[in-house]
């Protein structure tokens, strides 16, 4: 099954981050018509790309009147770490072939960080959960500020883009607690970032941070 | 290019990425070194992208009202609150600390 039994029961923190995905559709939304992209293009974008910062890179892109092939490069850089978050949690996902690819188009920030139990395995209902609402939140989202346009509000004002930072911090901190080694691993992960970022392209130090993830071997 | 060509080719690649992530190792036995790595790529990327979300701006490493959300956050945590209460309080200190300056 793509969808386990009782998938839309949503906890507090797949809202929360549904709430934030909203808001930040709707300015995706808006951004982009203001970019020159009709309402169709932003909502099929949000359909079929569901990756939220490639995304804002490729208007970005655009409206700073770089051409069409800068934009998919930059917005291609920033969905790499997409491949290393689906290796983390594909052992979790149904073992159907049909089912596992549908709901590999689910994987992303928010869902793998909801996913991750403390023990290191996978939770495959609450990813499937948090997929099929973030992912409604940002086409709905999308669709609000493509078709209602400007009276969607700054997501700034309220913080949002501390929100998600602050969730993923939340849903890791108990895995960190109790792992010495994720404990050392999310942190040489935070500072190759942090380290990296001002060098190289956009999307590229989150992936070189995933190699962090080869710590675990040494002792 | 034009856009529908963007986003046609856009998606493809975004959507190879997470089939080739969660495919690659179906079959495969793995072994328990690279199990172990598996493990661990959840917390080495949120812990990148913790950070890239508070302390980055693009490629400009940033100190800004983001940074009272962090602080926020840590302390709510120490405080054992629900995971649900840190976005809040991460989201609300950011956002009052934007309306003071």
């Amino acid at each position: 099954m793509a969808l386990p039994p009782g998938y839309l029961r949503a906890d507090g923190v797949i809202t929360a981050f549904a709430l934030a995905v909203i808001v930040f559709g709707a300015t995706f939304g808006v951004l982009a018509r203001a970019a020159g992209l009709t309402a169709p293009e932003a909502i099929f974008m949000s359909v079929l790309v569901f990756a939220g910062a490639s995304q804002f890179a490729v208007i970005g892109a655009i409206s700073a009147g770089a051409g069409t092939w800068v934009a998919l490069v930059a917005g291609a850089l920033l969905n790499l770490r997409l491949f290393a978050l689906a290796l983390a949690v594909a052992p979790g996902l149904s073992k159907n072939g049909w089912a596992r690819a549908v709901q590999s188009y689910l994987v992303t920030d928010e869902t793998a960080a909801v996913a991750a139990r403390p023990d290191g395995s996978v939770d495959e209902k609450r990813f499937v959960t948090a997929g099929v609402w973030v992912a409604g939140a940002w086409i709905v989202g999308t669709t609000i500020g493509a078709l209602g346009g400007s009276a969607v509000s700054d997501p700034l004002v309220w913080g949002l883009d501390a929100a998600f930072p602050g969730g993923f911090l939340a849903l890791l901190a108990p895995r960190l607690l109790k792992d010495r080694v994720a404990r050392k691993v999310a942190l040489v992960g935070a500072v190759t970032c942090l380290a990296l970022t001002p060098f190289v392209p956009l999307g590229i130090a989150p992936l070189v941070a995933a190699l962090a993830a080869f710590l675990a071997v040494k002792k | 290019m034009s856009v529908w060509s963007l986003i046609l080719v856009l998606a493809a690649w975004t959507n190879a990425l997470r089939l080739g992530g969660a495919f690659l190792l179906k079959r495969a036995t793995v072994p328990p070194t690279a199990e172990k790595v598996l493990n661990n790529i959840t917390p080495a990327v949120l812990g990148a992208l913790v950070v890239a979300g508070m302390f980055t701006s693009g490629r400009d490493l940033v100190l800004d009202e983001r940074f009272f959300g962090f602080v926020a956050a840590g302390a709510a945590l120490i405080g054992k609150v629900p995971p649900l209460a840190v976005i809040v309080v991460a989201a609300g200190a950011t956002a009052l600390a934007r309306a003071l300056t």
